[in-house]
């Protein structure tokens, strides 16, 4: 019997998570071989991609990678109570096994547990970071995506109901009498799953998160919720027929605006980011609901995406989830190795090329004109642009702070991080036609 | 047909107490009616189609729906220890 | 040879990074070679064989309807290269002296900045579709913003660049939605006017409509002039560089290069003549009302972009080149002359201030007057030679915004005198110190004066630059020493030059007539701030309030989705 090798790297990734429980009080004192282990888990949890399908690779290579780079920061992430550094480690194994089991689930059962499971562990692990603000912003974010979950298995409900399975939904295979419960149950469920993609209405509490989270946590909560979202919804959107489409693009333009106004009004470079997060999710939705063009612009836009805040959130890493003014940017402490790292996350968000966020944009606003027209294309074009007036706010800042000693002591440990992220987006920078077609491959 | 009725009825419900009321755990309660609204469909489902499959989601909702209850509670317990109104309106220095 | 062309844009990027770390005596020598490698692979390739090179990978962007990364080294991308090459040396030598008040790791920054310039303005001019033309378009416009807000702690400088970006975000867009909406395989700048990639809803009006929009962008063309004078908060040699000479010229290369779809698209024609002509004649009205002498110079660069426009618009493109070779060096040998009199008078811009300055500045006044005699057209100059083509072209092709441009050039003369007289004439208004310029800010002065001087006569009377860019640049009539149109509009600015001085130093520091350059930009950007912060004052932190938009959403959404 062969087994599917997500479901080996989740196994994997599991039994990783239970090893570092147990060994908890061990590992307590010794953070070096608790990320070792974390790191083992992960590296050998991506083994299996080597023999899967395009689309399991995809979702184990981001989000495995995401992993990566946050399990290298987690060793010196600022916890409310230290000792639990180890839980800390586990949940993001955990977190990743859930998302990649909601990524490449066979069935829609399957996909709401993994994304339950990636939600209640990014809850957690938001929850765990030091001060007042993550545990508000951790329990806003829980009970948000509770509504939410119960909303998506009311639709998983009635996608059985109108079926009578739990395969992915094609509304050619249904009744005539059932079309319209299919279509709503197709409709919750996929606004449960795009609680994860952090779209307007259902953008509030990953704001908080994004915001007040200690910065490697939410760095990766943020990235691999958005592959796995974006997956999960590609595969849905697929046999669902013309409503939630059109209903993807009006959210996807929706937010974009939201997002783009709500950061030009900070004056915090973490909201900023955050709100900035949101109208990436737009482009995201917008793409999505542009056809096969614009499931696999999509797929190559979350790819590009979750690399840049990782390497954004990485160069923040070390100062805790406390707030960081744009005022404040110059009298920061930064090495060459943070400011350099923040500056080309920046860039690639902003859309300057060469940097791979700029490709992205295209792909989608190309999959838009084709699929949408004239309205959707334009409204993402001058969305885009737009956000050259928020991302390259502090850029002057950040060059001239650059400082060649490293920017103290204490903050030199995301610099591995930093790099990782790093050589990933000025790797997707230069070949962009290789990750294009592989998310082709992926989602057909 | 009944059954629909009822389980919708009970989404209903449930979303109206998590809209209307303040208390952190029962914000969770009215979250759980509505998980098992959802629960409700998948039983008539069963029924309705002849599969088995509805009543062992059903069951694994449950679970999940259990694991659910002990993240948040845990969580609501650490934000409003030491507070002295448990209100979930009232931690709101987050914003902008 | 023709190679290696290609490769031009790499050429400052060791300068980059060598700076970067530190190598050279003084921060930033180490970048100087590039340039000057520059020019002279430009030059060399122009008196070689002119053999067209390009380099093209297909499939680099497979999502786009020509993703190919496509460079084309060719007669009209050298001649840019060679203007650039040229005026950046200048400005690299002259900043080694003028930013040397500045801590080291800010020169070093100012230098590395400058080399990232050049290379994207380089990719720019040497790309051979629209994908590759927006690497360097967006390049060009970060390093503008990263240099005009270079001094952080003077206010306001931040604001301009932002100015800056905004504007460049415009054209950006209109770019952005011109690479997606062109026919599958249509992206090469050459070919956009055939049958096959006009076939786009709205046809080669809207593609060339796109195209013009990114152009006035770019060149501060129209309402959207009015990030080039708050651009002045730069350091001098910047807005010599780039806001006069180079990047505000991308958007009339643009036009250049794609002369051929504007060919295809009349109407769209006339509008880029009528626009560069109102722009014309508002910035050097606009200039006549400053108080700053920079910014009345900025509003000459816009006015002056205003007649490359109208070059282009009247079917003229040669025209156009021609124009903006010449006026490369003429304005930035202004900027610069500005900037030793500015920086002798440790940063003193106000035209209150300054005055009487001849004697104390004797290479700076005579610099000035030579750009400013070229700018005006005085007969035998560049600017009068380029001018006179543009002049002729539009004779033929509108009478009407032809003679509009004539009374332009009194226009030049005037607001080009009230400086020159205002600062270098005149009685000194304070007894303030004076610093010598060091040498290094007069030398680069020389080349750009001779080219102020000669560079008419790379095209009179031997036809050596329309030889030289053959079709790239559209057919070239051939240009007279000076038509009869060209000659008196010629007179006719040195009259008005005349006339300033005339009446005296007094009237150049009039109080400004209206104070705001551009206060319907402000009122936008307070309109668009305020509601970002009312959209953000949504987010009131209350769980009750998001649980309720969220459930809301919800239902709104599936109603909306089962409805239709």
């Amino acid at each position: 019997m062969s087994v599917p090798p997500a479901l080996l790297s989740v196994a994997i990734l599991v039994v990783g998570a239970m090893v570092i429980l147990t060994l908890t009080s061990r590992l307590t004192r010794d953070s070096t071989a608790l990320g070792t282990i974390g790191m083992l888990t992960l590296v050998v949890a991506a083994l299996p991609s080597v023999a899967g399908d395009p689309l399991s690779q995809i979702a184990l290579f981001s989000i495995l990678g995401a992993a990566a780079i946050a399990m290298l920061l987690v060793p010196s992430a600022e916890l409310h109570v230290t000792t639990q550094r180890p839980e800390v480690a586990a949940l993001v194994l955990l977190g990743s096994a859930g998302a990649v089991v909601l990524a490449t689930a066979g069935d829609l059962l399957s996909a709401a547990l993994g994304l339950e499971t990636l939600s209640l562990s990014a809850a957690v692990l938001i929850g765990l970071g030091r001060g007042e603000r993550p545990l508000e912003a951790a329990f806003k974010y829980f009970v948000l995506s509770a509504i939410t979950f119960a909303a998506l298995i009311y639709g998983l409900g009635l996608i059985f109901l109108a079926t009578g399975s739990f395969a992915w939904p094609s509304l050619a295979q249904v009744e005539a009498a059932y079309h319209w419960v299919l279509l709503a149950g197709v409709m919750l469920f996929g606004l449960g799953v795009s609680y994860e993609l952090a779209v307007v209405p259902l953008h509030w509490g990953a704001l908080d998160v994004y915001t007040a989270g200690a910065p490697a946590l939410a760095g990766y909560v943020m990235a691999a919720s958005k592959v796995a979202a974006v997956l999960a919804l590609g595969r849905l959107v697929v046999g669902a027929g013309a409503p939630p489409p059109a209903v993807l693009i009006g959210i996807g333009l929706l937010s974009i605006v939201w997002g783009t106004l709500g950061a030009l009004a900070q004056r915090e470079l973490r909201r900023m980011l955050a709100y900035s997060a949101v109208a990436n999710a737009g482009f995201l939705a917008l793409a999505l609901g542009c056809g096969a063009e614009g499931r696999a612009a999509a797929v190559f836009y979350v790819e590009i995406y979750a690399l840049t805040a990782l390497l954004v959130f990485a160069a923040l890493a070390g100062r805790g989830p406390g707030p960081l003014g744009l005022a404040d940017v110059p009298s920061e402490e930064w090495g060459a190795t943070r400011a350099l790292g923040l500056a080309l996350g920046l860039l690639s968000l902003a859309g300057i090329p060469p940097a791979p966020g700029f490709w992205a944009k295209l792909a989608v606003l190309a999959a838009a004109w084709h699929a949408a027209g004239w309205g959707p294309t334009v409204v993402a074009a001058v969305g885009g642009v737009a956000g050259v007036l928020y991302y390259l706010r502090p850029l002057p800042d950040v060059f001239a702070a650059v400082r060649a000693d490293g920017g103290g002591p204490g903050l030199r440990f995301p610099a591995p991080a930093v790099l990782l992220a790093g050589a990933a987006v000025v790797f997707l920078g230069l070949v962009p036609g290789l990750a294009y077609a592989i998310a082709r491959l992926a989602i057909g | 047909m009944l059954v629909l009725g009822t389980s919708a009825a009970l989404l209903a419900l449930g979303s109206g107490g998590v809209l209307l009321r303040r208390n952190p755990v029962a914000m969770l309660m009215s979250v759980e009616l509505m998980l098992n609204a959802g629960n409700l469909l998948f039983v008539l489902a069963a029924r309705v189609r002849g599969v088995v499959d509805g009543q062992a989601a059903a069951l694994i909702v449950l679970v999940v729906a259990a694991a659910e209850a002990v993240v948040g509670l845990g969580l609501a317990l650490a934000l409003f220890r030491d507070r002295s109104r448990v209100d979930v309106d009232d931690p709101a220095e987050v914003r902008g | 040879m023709s190679g290696v062309l290609l490769w031009a844009w790499a050429l400052t990027l060791p300068g980059l990074v060598l700076t970067g770390l530190g190598v050279g005596r003084r921060p930033g020598s180490a970048s100087l070679a590039g340039p000057g490698v520059l020019l002279v692979v430009a030059v060399t390739w122009l008196l070689g064989s002119r053999t067209a090179a390009e380099l093209r990978q297909v499939d680099w962007l497979p999502f786009l309807p020509d993703g190919a990364f496509h460079l084309r080294g060719d007669a009209l991308a050298a001649v840019m290269l060679a203007v650039l090459g040229f005026v950046s040396l200048c400005v690299y030598v002259y900043s080694l002296a003028y930013m040397a008040d500045e801590p080291p790791a800010g020169q070093r920054r100012f230098f590395m900045y400058l080399d990232f310039f050049v290379a994207s303005m380089a990719i720019l001019v040497l790309a051979g579709n629209l994908a590759v033309l927006l690497i360097g378009w967006a390049g060009v416009g970060l390093a503008s913003f990263l240099l005009i807000s270079f001094w952080l702690d003077r206010p306001g400088t931040l604001g301009a660049g932002l100015q800056a970006l905004a504007a460049n975000a415009v054209g950006d867009a209109a770019l952005l939605v011109a690479i997606v909406l062109v026919p599958a395989g249509c992206g090469d700048l050459l070919t956009l006017q055939t049958p096959a990639c006009l076939a786009v809803p709205g046809g080669a009006r809207l593609t060339a409509s796109l195209l013009l929009v990114a152009a006035a962008a770019k060149s501060a063309q129209g309402p959207l002039y009015f990030w080039l004078p708050s651009a002045m908060a730069g350091p001098t040699p910047i807005s010599a560089l780039i806001h006069a000479a180079t990047m505000v010229a991308a958007g009339v290369y643009l036009l250049v290069r794609t002369n051929a779809l504007l060919a295809a698209a009349p109407p769209v024609a006339v509008a880029t003549a009528a626009l560069g002509v109102a722009t014309a004649l508002g910035g050097g009205l606009a200039s006549l009302q400053q108080a700053n002498f920079k910014r009345g110079l900025a509003y000459s660069t816009v006015s002056q972009l205003g007649y490359m426009f109208a070059g282009v618009g009247f079917g003229a493109p040669f025209a156009a080149i021609f124009h903006l070779v010449t006026h490369a060096s003429f304005k930035a040998l202004l900027f610069l002359s500005a900037g030793v009199v500015i920086h002798a008078r440790d940063g003193e811009e106000e035209l209150a201030a300054l005055g009487g300055l001849r004697r104390a500045l004797p290479g700076a006044y005579a610099a000035f007057l030579v750009g400013s005699l070229a700018l005006v057209g005085l007969p035998g100059l560049s600017g009068a030679l380029s001018k006179d083509a543009i002049l002729d072209a539009g004779e033929q092709a509108n009478l009407l915004l032809a003679v509009c441009l004539f009374g332009g050039t009194f226009l030049t003369g005037l607001y080009i005198g009230r400086l020159f007289f205002g600062v270098f004439h005149g009685p000194r208004p304070d007894e303030q110190p004076i610093h010598h310029p060091s040498p290094l800010l007069l030398w680069p002065l020389v080349p750009l004066a001779v080219g102020a001087v000669v560079a008419g006569y790379l095209e009179w009377p031997a036809g050596l630059l329309s030889s030289a860019l053959g079709e790239t640049a559209g057919h070239a009539e051939p240009v007279r020493f000076a038509s009869p149109f060209g000659f008196f509009a010629g007179l006719l600015g040195v009259f008005g030059f005349a006339l300033s001085g005339w009446r005296g130093r007094e009237q150049a520091a009039e109080p400004v007539r209206v104070g705001t350059d551009a206060g319907w930009v402000g009122a936008v950007a307070r309109r668009g701030y305020g509601l970002a912060d009312r959209l953000a004052a949504i987010h009131s932190g209350r769980l009750g309030r998001y649980a309720l938009a969220s459930v809301f959403g919800i239902a709104i959404i599936l109603l909306i989705g089962l409805r239709a």
